[in-house]
């Protein structure tokens, strides 16, 4: 492959790519002793993110073996001698499933058997484990009294929560058992005492597994539209007939409205004209020419506009190759969507042009003011780059323009590698300043070995109710423009933690702990900003 | 990846529920099918042997805790190797701002190869440690595990089309790292 390569197809870049990439993979730390690894693993021996027996400790490993050795060696002479009684039957470990390792049956590999008094029969139940987030886990809509820091149970199970309407409501997904399938409802948090879920949609949807992130529940975005009178939600399929659709269902009780779509086709990035005349997407062929699903190579996308009077969809022209982050203007007059690092606009009139944009736009500020990571973009000409600092900011977190499209809010590292900052970047100049500066709070047993000797010589502060972690970030901004949500949630962790930062300059509310998994991915503030919906176990 | 097993559905089906029921033997057969390509897509990731091997036995422990989670038992590859991503991820992610890139020591570990592949590699280790995490992590589950973009999607919990878009604009800047002088004869 690395023969004759050329720039210009693509494809073959790909290939040489591909082939360094397994050269250097190569490197790669492959052996391993299954065995004793598994035995480690099972009997607790690593820590919730990282092992204290991490192969990192390379003198903990062998010394660990050498002892495990020891043991057997006794547990053997005392079995012999009858000292200890065996195991009656019953409770003798399972015979591994016989498995063949390799292609060649010749080859097969059967594991090790385990020595026997480091083998536990079954796993000790983890009170902390909780279903995963691809299943249903039926949990308690609370409110988050955010300025209170109060927290309040008021509602049915649902597995996670969605937006929260013009009105007040709260949009949540269904539970199977009462559906039959994933599904819509509405909640009225204002109703005391509290009235049940009402389901306003139930179909079966094609959501995806949100697999092991723990941080982020079922896909499938719900999208509210500017009246909160309708929900939308991205769907897409591999040839189930009408699932290409993106579909429409009313907040209030009415027939769901699916807009057109085509099988073999996905929908994403759904957003609405600000006015609500409109639903926006881009639409995608979920598979090439020959049938394969797409991978790398960016598939050619559309820029869909359905009419939510008549549910009409019109093409937005040309086609928006490997298109994503879809914005509507303030005004409703233009859409951007960017692709390959170029942003596209298109205007209601069917005109569009390309701006050469940075990389990952964040929105629009005014109606003809695009804001990226690398700084703003003028429709009429000219624009502005982020001074070296804000851009290693935003480079550094995952920015959310505030919705007045004046300030980036963004969570970094500070330089003394000991705090984590909220940043606040004003997009007229892209200066920046430091909002909030909170402790990185960082557990010695449970850090990365790279980590661990500074941590162990008192460099970071331990993890307390005051501390982040490095995982914490910006979620959402109020609608008003008042406050942040800073969210933070280790991975795998059943918990999330949300404080509210007001833009004030009072400082952040006190921590409030939720369950994690099933946070929505887009939080949503209730339109009073009083409080937002999370649920709980 | 050669390095995968290909068992039959009921094989996976009846391994997988042993792990996820404590059976040590059969998570040690999981261990020795699926360690290898772990520890490459974590490699690539973090591009030090020491944390990838932290990584990867981080996820493992993850994995036993998880286990009974898994609902499609053949998906157990790709759920195993983005564990192994994401915690090497994490791993990165931690050390982002005391990274040093020590050419050095690539030159010094070339060994006998083969030249022109090997000033591949070089470069390609170059151009990823101007990655972000997130971004090595997207290239390692393509293009050293394989997965496509629905698989990346989700485990990640991100959109196949924002999978493939990603992937796109990585290529490009990528090209443009690896291939500055533009197309080649």
């Amino acid at each position: 492959m690395n023969d004759q390569p050329t720039a210009i197809d693509p494809r073959a870049f790909e290939a040489r790519l591909t082939t360094a990439f397994a050269a250097y993979a190569d490197r790669a730390p492959v052996e391993v002793d299954a065995v004793t690894l598994t035995a480690l693993v099972a009997r607790g021996g690593m820590g919730r993110r990282r092992s204290r027996f991490a192969g990192g400790r390379r003198y903990l490993v062998p010394v660990l073996l050498g002892l495990l050795l020891v043991a057997l060696a006794a547990g053997v002479v005392i079995v012999g001698s009858g000292l200890l009684d065996r195991r009656p039957e019953s409770d003798t470990p399972q015979q591994p499933a016989v498995v063949a390792p390799s292609a060649d049956p010749s080859a097969d590999v059967t594991p090790a058997p385990v020595s026997e008094p480091y083998v536990e029969p079954t796993r000790q139940p983890d009170p902390s484990e909780r279903p995963s987030a691809d299943q249903p886990c039926p949990a308690m809509i609370q409110l988050l009294q955010i300025y209170g820091g109060t927290v309040e149970h008021v509602s049915d199970p649902v597995p996670s929560v969605g937006p929260v309407t013009g009105n007040g409501d709260i949009l949540v997904r269904t539970i199977p058992e009462a559906v039959g399938g994933w599904g819509i409802g509405r909640f009225d948090p204002s109703q005391s005492p509290p009235a049940p879920v009402e389901i306003v949609d139930g179909v079966e949807l094609p959501f995806q597994s949100a697999g092991v992130s723990s941080s982020i529940g079922p896909a499938g975005r719900l999208v509210a539209s500017p009246d909160g009178r309708a929900v939308a939600f991205e769907a897409g399929d591999l040839g189930q007939a009408g699932c290409g659709d993106p579909i429409v269902v009313p907040a209030g009780n009415g027939l769901r409205r699916p807009f057109p779509g085509r099988a073999f086709e996905t929908i994403s990035d759904l957003a609405w004209a600000p006015d609500g005349s409109a639903l926006y997407g881009i639409r995608r062929p979920t598979l090439d020419a020959l049938g394969q699903p797409y991978t790398a190579n960016a598939a050619q996308g559309t820029v869909v506009r359905w009419d939510a009077t008549t549910a009409e969809a019109t093409e937005l022209p040309p086609g928006c190759e490997a298109c994503s982050w879809l914005f509507v203007s303030p005004d409703g007059s233009r859409i951007a969507a960017e692709g390959n690092g170029v942003i596209k606009i298109y205007d209601a009139e069917g005109g569009w042009r390309d701006l050469t944009s940075g990389d990952r736009m964040l929105g629009w500020i005014d109606d003809r003011t695009i804001v990226t990571r690398l700084g703003r973009v003028d429709l009429d000409g000219g624009s502005l780059a982020w001074p070296d600092a804000t851009r290693d900011a935003l480079d550094a977190g995952e920015p959310l323009l505030s919705p007045d499209g004046t300030t980036i809010a963004v969570m970094a590292g500070s330089h003394d590698l000991k705090h984590r900052d909220v940043i606040f970047i004003d997009v007229r100049d892209g200066s920046s300043r430091v909002a909030w500066s909170a402790l990185l709070g960082i557990d010695c047993d449970a850090a990365a070995l790279s980590t661990r000797q500074r941590c162990l010589e008192g460099f970071f502060a331990k993890p307390g109710p005051d501390t982040v972690t490095d995982h914490a970030r910006i979620a959402a901004w109020a609608p008003d423009g008042s406050a942040v949500l800073v969210l933070d949630v280790e991975p795998y962790s059943t918990e999330a933690a949300l404080r509210v930062l007001p833009v004030d300059g009072s400082g952040a509310r006190p921590k409030v702990t939720v369950r994690g998994p099933a946070l929505s991915p887009t939080l949503n503030w209730s339109p009073s900003v009083a409080w937002l919906p999370a649920t709980a176990p | 990846m050669t390095d995968i097993a290909v068992l039959d559905a009921s094989q996976v089906e009846s391994t997988i529920r042993l792990a996820a029921g404590g059976d040590q033997a059969a998570f040690s057969q999981l261990v020795i099918e699926h360690h290898a390509a772990m520890s490459r897509v974590a490699y690539v990731i973090v591009g030090d042997v020491e944390a990838a091997r932290d990584a990867v036995q981080s996820a493992w422990a993850i994995a036993w805790r998880r286990m009974s989670g898994l609902r499609q038992p053949q998906q157990v590859r790709s759920w195993l190797v983005a564990i192994a991503a994401n915690e090497a991820r994490q791993h990165l992610r931690r050390q982002r701002r005391v990274t040093v890139v020590d050419l050095t020591e690539a030159i010094d570990r070339q060994g006998s190869g083969d030249p022109a592949a090997f000033i591949g590699v070089v470069d390609l280790e170059r151009a990823l440690r101007k990655l972000q995490p997130d971004d090595r992590t997207l290239l390692a589950l393509r293009f050293v595990a394989g997965l496509d973009s629905t698989e990346i999607a989700a485990h990640l919990g991100m959109s196949a089309s924002g999978v493939r878009s990603r992937l796109a604009r990585l290529l490009d800047r990528l090209r443009t790292d690896l291939e500055p002088d533009g197309p080649r004869p």
